[in-house]
C-alpha cells in the first residue's frame, strides 16, 4: 500500500509552451508557466485537465 | 485590520493585551480558561497568528514576538495537535492519501450545496467565510518555503508562483478572490468577516498556521495544502455552475473558474512535491496523510456545520 501522494491517471504537466494544438490544428494559448494538458479525453476544457479524470476513476471502481 | 470583538475569557485577555502596552508589562494571567472546540478559543489563536501575516493597525508590530504570547501560542496549539492526533489515530478513515481524500467523496459539500439549492444570500455567507482564508491564500504555505530541500522546493515554487499571479499582480489569487467579494457586493477589505466567522471557519485558517508555521509539522502541512488542492477543481466546477444559474457577476465567477485549471495543475506539482519531500519514508508519507486528514476533516465539519446552519434558517 502506498501512502503517498502519487498521481492517478491525471493529467500530463507541460512545461514552457506557448500554445497547445490539437490533432485538428487548433491551438490554445498556454496562460501560465506549468500546464496540465488533458489525457483522459473527458475534460470539458481541453486540452487543459478539469479533473474529470477523477470522475471516470470513480466511476470505474463502482 | 482592527482587532476583532473578543468573544469570550480567552480571547478577551489576547485582545486586551495586544491593544494596552502598559497590561503588556504585567503579563497574560496565568489560568486563563483554552477548552477545546470554543470560538473564544480558536479566536485568541487566530489573533495570535494573524500578528505574522499582516498585524492590526491597533498593535504594534513588536507584539508579533512577544513571549507571553508565544507560550500561550505554544499551550494552545500543543492541545490542538493532541487532539488532532488522536482523532486521527481513533479515524477507521483509509491511510493511504489517495483512499483518504477519496473517501471524503460523499462528505457534507458546499460547493455541492452551491451548485445546487443556495440563494443568492447564501452564497454571500460562505464566501465571507471562505474569505477569513481566502484573503491571504497560500499565504501559510509560503512559510514552508525555507523549510525544504531544494528537490521539493523548486517544483512547490512553481506552484506559489503560480497562486502569486504569474508575475502579474492582477492575478494573484488573493486578488481574484477580493475582487468575487467586491462584484458579489461583499467588502474585499483584509478581516473585514473575522467577526462573523464561525468556530469552524477559525479552525480551518488556524490549523494552516498551525502546521505551516511550525517546522516541525511541515510534512503536515504540505499534506494538507495536497488534499486542497487535490479536492479544489470539481468543486470549483460546482460553484461556477451555481454562480452562473444565480445570476452572478463574472468577477465573481472568475476566481473559481481560474481554479478549476490552476489547481488541476497544482495538484499535480503538489502530490510531487510531497515525494520529494518524503522520498519514500513511510514515518514522513503518515505525516504528509496526517495533514491531508486534518484538512478533509476540518473542511466537512465547517460544511456539515454551515449546512445545518442553512436547514435551520
Ligand atoms: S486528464 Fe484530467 S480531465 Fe482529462
Ligand atoms: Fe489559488
Ligand atoms: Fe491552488
Amino acid at each position: 500500500m502506498t501512502r503517498r501522494p502519487m498521481p492517478l491517471d491525471g493529467p500530463r504537466i507541460v512545461r514552457g509552451v506557448g500554445f497547445v494544438v490539437d490533432p485538428d490544428g487548433e491551438a490554445t494559448k498556454a496562460e501560465r508557466p506549468a500546464v496540465a494538458v488533458c489525457r483522459c479525453d473527458a475534460s470539458a476544457r481541453k486540452p487543459w485537465c478539469d479533473g474529470t479524470h477523477k470522475l471516470l476513476a470513480r466511476r470505474a471502481k463502482d | 485590520m482592527k482587532l476583532p470583538s473578543p468573544r469570550g475569557p480567552l480571547s478577551r485577555a489576547v485582545v486586551d493585551y495586544l491593544r494596552d502596552p502598559e497590561a503588556r508589562a504585567i503579563g497574560l494571567p496565568a489560568d486563563l480558561p483554552t477548552d477545546l472546540d470554543t470560538e473564544d478559543r480558536e479566536l485568541a489563536l487566530w489573533v495570535m497568528y494573524e500578528l505574522f501575516y499582516r498585524g492590526f493597525d491597533d498593535v504594534d508590530d513588536d507584539a508579533e514576538w512577544d513571549p507571553a504570547l508565544l507560550a500561550l501560542r505554544n499551550r494552545l496549539e500543543a492541545e490542538t495537535e493532541t487532539r488532532l492526533r488522536q482523532e486521527w489515530a481513533a479515524s477507521d478513515r483509509p491511510r493511504s492519501f489517495e483512499d483518504l481524500i477519496e473517501s471524503y467523496s460523499d462528505a457534507p459539500s458546499t460547493a455541492a450545496f452551491v451548485r445546487r439549492q443556495a440563494t443568492a444570500d447564501d452564497v454571500r455567507d460562505v464566501l465571507k467565510q471562505m474569505s477569513v482564508y481566502h484573503l491571504k491564500e497560500s499565504d501559510p504555505q509560503a512559510f514552508l518555503v525555507p523549510r525544504l530541500e531544494s528537490a521539493p522546493k523548486a517544483l512547490f515554487m512553481e506552484l506559489q508562483f503560480d497562486e502569486f499571479g504569474d508575475g502579474d499582480p492582477e492575478r494573484v489569487h488573493t486578488v481574484l478572490f477580493a475582487s468575487a467579494m467586491r462584484a458579489a457586493g461583499l467588502d474585499d477589505t483584509y478581516g473585514a468577516y473575522v467577526d462573523d466567522a464561525t468556530a469552524e471557519t477559525l479552525a480551518i485558517s488556524n490549523a494552516m498556521s498551525m502546521l505551516c508555521l511550525r517546522r516541525r509539522l511541515r510534512f503536515a502541512g504540505m499534506g494538507h495544502f495536497a488534499a486542497f488542492e487535490a479536492t479544489s477543481s470539481l468543486p470549483c466546477k460546482d460553484w461556477v455552475r451555481g454562480l452562473t444559474r444565480l445570476g452572478f457577476d463574472e468577477d465573481v465567477i472568475r476566481y473559481f473558474d481560474e481554479h478549476v485549471e490552476a489547481d488541476a495543475v497544482h495538484e499535480q506539482l503538489v502530490r510531487t512535491v510531497c515525494d520529494r519531500m518524503t522520498g519514500g519514508d513511510p514515518a514522513l508519507e503518515d505525516e504528509i496523510v496526517f495533514g491531508a486528514f486534518v484538512c478533509m476533516e476540518l473542511e466537512s465539519r465547517s460544511a456539515a456545520a454551515h449546512l445545518a446552519d442553512e436547514a435551520a434558517a
